[in-house]
Order: C-alpha cells, then sequence, then structure tokens
C-alpha cells in the first residue's frame, strides 16, 4: 500500500540519486525503507538501473578519430578567420565608400578661399599648345573653374542610400552563413581599429583624398 | 567529463594563456576535454556522426568566443553549455529520429550480465523528453551538481532539481516492467 511516506520517499530518492541530500531527510528515508520493503524494493532497483548508466561509456571512436581531431578542428578555425577576415574587410569596404560618398560631397560645394583669391587654376589635363608654352583651359571645361571637380575619379561613387544598402547586405549575407549577430557587432567594432586609418574617431578624420584612396584600395582587395 | 580542483586550476590557467595570445594553449584545452565532449554529444545525441559534428563545432564556437569568457562559471560547465545548445539544435533540424537504443552498443554492453535491463535502461533514457534526458545525463553521466548544471543548461538550480526529479520519475515509471521482469528472471 502507498502511503503518504512512501511517496515522500519517492521524492527524497531523486534526491539520495543526485548525491546531494539533505542528512536530516536521508535519515528519514532510511527509516522510511526499513519499515517499507516495497519501497526498499523499488529503491534498490533504480539505484542498480543508475549504477548501469553510469557505468556505460559510449562506443570509442578508436584511436585514428582522436589523433585527427586537433587537426579537423584547425581546419574548421582556419576556415573561420578566412570568413571572419574577408567579413571584416567588406564591413570595412563598405564604411569606407560610406566616407568617400560623404567626403566627395564637400568640395563640390565649396571652393578653397585661397584659390578663389589666386583665380582659376590651370587644369593639368587640358590641351597643351606646345613645348614651353602654358597650358590653356579648354574653352567650355568646368574644371578650370572647379577644380574639385576635375579630381580623378576612378569609379562612380556610390551615394550613401547604396552603400548603406551594401552594407546592410552583407550583413543579411553574413548572418546567412551562420555569422550570430554578436560575432557580427564584435566584427564591426573591430573595423576602425584593425585598420591603419584607426584612431579615436577614423571616420571623421578622414580626408576625402585618404577616405577615397581607402575605399579604392579596399574594392581592390575584394577583388 | 571528470575534472578535478587542479585540473580546473589548469584550465584557468590556460585559458589565461590562449587570452594573452597564446594559441597552443587553446589545443591544449582541446586535448584535456576532448573525450568529455564528445562523449556527452553521443550520449544526447545516439550517433557518432552528429557527436562529432557537435563536438567539433563546440570547440569552434569556444574559440570564437573564449576571449567573452568571464570565468564566471569553469571552462568545462562552460563547454558544456555549448554542447547542451548544439545537441538541442542538431535535434531540432533531424527529419528522422533515431532512438537512442538503435545506436551502437556501449563498449561495457558487449557481454554483461545485465544486457536486457542495460538495453531497458538506454532505451527508457532515450524516451526522456530531451529537457530532462540532457538534466539526467548531466548528473548521472557527468556527475555535476545542481549549480553547474544550472549554468550549462541555462536553467535555475530549482528548475535543475526539479527536472532532474522528475526525469528520475519518468525513468522509473517506464523500467518498473523491466525491473519486475529482471528480478523474475533472477
Amino acid at each position: 500500500m502507498t502511503t503518504p511516506g512512501c511517496r515522500k520517499a519517492r521524492d527524497w530518492a531523486a534526491q539520495m540519486f543526485a548525491g546531494e541530500m539533505e542528512p536530516e531527510a536521508r535519515r528519514e528515508l532510511d527509516t522510511h525503507l526499513r519499515a517499507c520493503p516495497a519501497c526498499a524494493a523499488e529503491e534498490e532497483n533504480i539505484r542498480r538501473e543508475l549504477s548501469l548508466l553510469k557505468t556505460e561509456d559510449p562506443p570509442d571512436p578508436g584511436v585514428p578519430y582522436w589523433s585527427s581531431f586537433s587537426g579537423r578542428l584547425r581546419t574548421r578555425i582556419a576556415a573561420y578567420q578566412r570568413r571572419r577576415r574577408t567579413l571584416r574587410l567588406a564591413a570595412l569596404a563598405a564604411a569606407a565608400v560610406l566616407v568617400a560618398a560623404l567626403a566627395l560631397l564637400r568640395p563640390r560645394h565649396e571652393v578653397p578661399p585661397r584659390q578663389i583669391a589666386e583665380g582659376p587654376v590651370v587644369e593639368r589635363t587640358a590641351p597643351v599648345a606646345g613645348e614651353g608654352q602654358p597650358a590653356l583651359p579648354a574653352p567650355e571645361d568646368v574644371t578650370a573653374r572647379h577644380p574639385a571637380a576635375a579630381r580623378p575619379s576612378p569609379a562612380r561613387v556610390p551615394s550613401v542610400a547604396e552603400a548603406e544598402a551594401h552594407l546592410d547586405a552583407l550583413l543579411r549575407q553574413a548572418a546567412a552563413e551562420g555569422q550570430a549577430p554578436r560575432d557580427l557587432e564584435v566584427i564591426l567594432d573591430e573595423v576602425a581599429p584593425a585598420h591603419p586609418l584607426d584612431g579615436a574617431d577614423a571616420l571623421g578624420q578622414l580626408s576625402p583624398d585618404d577616405g577615397r584612396s581607402l575605399s579604392e584600395d579596399l574594392l581592390d582587395t575584394q577583388g | 567529463m571528470e575534472v578535478g580542483p587542479d585540473r580546473q586550476d589548469n584550465d584557468e590557467r590556460l585559458v589565461a594563456r590562449f587570452l594573452q595570445g597564446d594559441e597552443s594553449a587553446f589545443d591544449s584545452l582541446v586535448v584535456r576535454h576532448r573525450q568529455g565532449v564528445y562523449r556527452l554529444a553521443y550520449r544526447l545525441l545516439g550517433r557518432h556522426e552528429e557527436a562529432d559534428d557537435v563536438a567539433q563545432e563546440a570547440f569552434l564556437r569556444a574559440y570564437r568566443s573564449l576571449r567573452g569568457f568571464r570565468g564566471e562559471a569553469t571552462f568545462r560547465t562552460w563547454v558544456t553549455r555549448i554542447v547542451i545548445n548544439l545537441a538541442l539544435s542538431v535535434r531540432r533540424r533531424r527529419t528522422t529520429s533515431v532512438p537512442l537504443e538503435d545506436a551502437p552498443e556501449p563498449r561495457s554492453d558487449a557481454n554483461g550480465p545485465d544486457t536486457a535491463l542495460r538495453r531497458q535502461v538506454r532505451k527508457a533514457v532515450g524516451g526522456l523528453p530531451p529537457r530532462q534526458r540532457q538534466v539526467l545525463v548531466l548528473k548521472v553521466y557527468e556527475g555535476m551538481k545542481f549549480t553547474e548544471i544550472a549554468q550549462a543548461a541555462g536553467m535555475s538550480i530549482g528548475t535543475a532539481k526539479a527536472t532532474f526529479f522528475q526525469a528520475v520519475r519518468n525513468l522509473r515509471a517506464r523500467l518498473a516492467p523491466a525491473a519486475g521482469a529482471q528480478d523474475g528472471e533472477a
């Protein structure tokens, strides 16, 4: 017959098997088990079953498995490091494109005071009349009136929205490849300090030329 | 994954060395814990291929995240938690389930006197809900304390205890007929 003592004993039994039983509860359990053969038999059964579990070891995969374990792990780690470097560069490239785009906006609207005072600067790419003769600006060459616009622009500079979309796409791609959001945050946090142009505020300190060359370098790296 | 105090101390030193840039310290951590990690994964999953993948992935994640390891738990408990999360994820992804009792026979099973009962026990453990099985494995196989189980399984100590007790009750209910039959044979 199951008594309240039996039910209590079964709760205690779990504690006992866990090896974390209070001494007082243990004494009460022992007292009950001495008086209740049914509970004592049940305790014995479960003790034996759990001890069987304890002595079981999974099949050993063997020496070749263990000797290759670290090597295979190193291969995984190396692949992870490659992915991480790529992601870092991609994030940095996106950030640099954004910087370059922002930086290039300013000179188009500002003519440095020194150049206004000195008059138009002769455009180096203007047609040369001849050896020893001064170069003259082409009649309709806007670069003669606005030197900033004459800076060589090797690639189309994306808009801010495009740069942001690019960065967003990279993040989505990284997430699809299994990079956890926390990992991305860590990587993005590392972007500025990891680059030679790092500093207290690398993005704010970049000159337009630095921003553009950085962007070009990184895009070249990305291939 | 039995780890004594000295070994734990060594783990702490190895983690500290790794954080100072010594990559070989991580290799030592792997060698020290790989068998325990694999065995735990195997006990939770019952398949060598999955256990191997989880063990490798657990160490990779440990490598990735070790710089954020604050030492609030031991390295062993921390890695155990990674293994549990990965194993749960693998179980969720499974399209077909392979019961634990269909897994290859454990070593001690080969010609032991309790073969039938062992199989019944394994079957009963395999049939437990995943959370109960997890806690039972950590308690019985890994010999962890409830505080460690709570840290490793991401639950409160009270929940860990309650889950373990529930697992034992479940196990008892499932094993009662088998134990009776065994007694009858004896």
